[in-house]
């Protein structure tokens, strides 16, 4: 019984432990989310989403700017065609070159890899948050647009 | 010699490669919890309040066990109760978005690997999770001298 006792003690420790790494890691990353709540939540509320078939009739219109937010090296294995790259954690480097493509009205739309990444996300509300409006988001992302076998251009 | 000393390169083996799977698993979503956040929303079983907190949190806890595993002896039998629990968790959430037809990404082991919720994620945490039991009881007999090490 006392090895018992000791078992979930060392068991508290650890679990103590791990809730204190992750405060401390979540107070310093730059890649940090709010304590409470639901980062990914967030996208229908504050961005309208395109699926699809939405995404490809505003493609085919050539409206949009298209923002591919994946890093480079998933960029350059293929991204969406006539998407341009721009991960959230390259801000600071390609914006300024960014920017002199973009009005405040110009209808832009981002995407990641699909649901389960939330860089198309962050991109968005930098976006916004410069004063660009017309930001939308294919939740999909390219993981929806290779599984319909749409085209898909590979390199930079 | 005990049988359970026979079984002395396969257990280490078998700790490595368990430890090694969270470690690989836990580290992107330690970097990104945002991402990992993202994939927990998928599965639609939690109420959003605490979608953040346990994407902070769940990948330190399989960092930090998956490396105490390794390194410490005496915290060994924890990690192990810690790491067979999450899979245990892990494979119930497949199981439930598996029955309600969600086609997301798994989210779990390793991050990188994209795995979409599906069988193959169920049998591998099961393999995983029978290891992880294996290495338990182990380290249970170790531990009481009064269990027979061939029970």
């Amino acid at each position: 019984m006392r090895f018992l006792d000791s078992l979930w003690r060392r068991i508290f420790i650890l679990m103590i432990t791990a809730a204190a790494c992750a405060a401390v890691m979540n107070a310093a990353s730059p890649n940090r989310i709010p304590w409470t709540g639901n980062v990914a939540i967030a996208t229908p509320i504050e961005f309208d989403t395109l699926s699809l078939a939405e995404v490809r009739d505003a493609i085919s219109q050539g409206k949009h700017i298209v923002f591919d937010a994946r890093s480079s090296r998933s960029f350059e294995a293929g991204h969406v065609p006539a998407s341009l790259n721009f991960p959230p954690e390259r801000i600071d480097e390609l914006f300024p070159q960014m920017q002199v493509l973009l009005t405040p009205q110009q209808p832009i739309l981002v995407y990641c890899s699909g649901a389960s990444c939330d860089q198309s996300l962050k991109l968005a509300r930098f976006l916004k948050a410069q004063g660009y409006g017309n930001v939308k988001i294919f939740s999909g992302g390219m993981t929806e647009w290779k599984k319909a076998k749409l085209p898909v251009e590979v390199g930079p | 010699m005990t049988k359970h000393d026979n079984y002395g390169w396969v257990s280490m083996i078998c700790r490595i490669a368990l430890a090694g799977i969270f470690i690989a698993s836990a580290a992107p979503k330690v970097w990104n919890p945002g991402g990992f956040a993202a994939a927990v929303s998928a599965y639609k079983m939690l109420p959003n309040m605490i979608v953040n907190p346990l994407a902070v949190y769940l990948p330190w806890l399989e960092l930090l066990a998956a490396v105490l595993l390794l390194f410490a002896r005496s915290m060994r039998d924890a990690a192990i109760l810690i790491l067979t629990g999450l899979l245990l968790i892990y494979t119930v959430a497949v199981v439930v978005a598996l029955a309600r037809g969600l086609d997301i990404d798994c989210g779990c082991l390793p991050a990188w690997s994209q795995t979409r919720v599906g069988w193959w994620a169920i049998l591998r945490n099961v393999m995983l999770f029978a290891v992880g039991i294996w290495l338990y009881s182990l380290d249970f007999r170790r531990a009481d001298p009064a269990i027979p090490p061939s029970l």
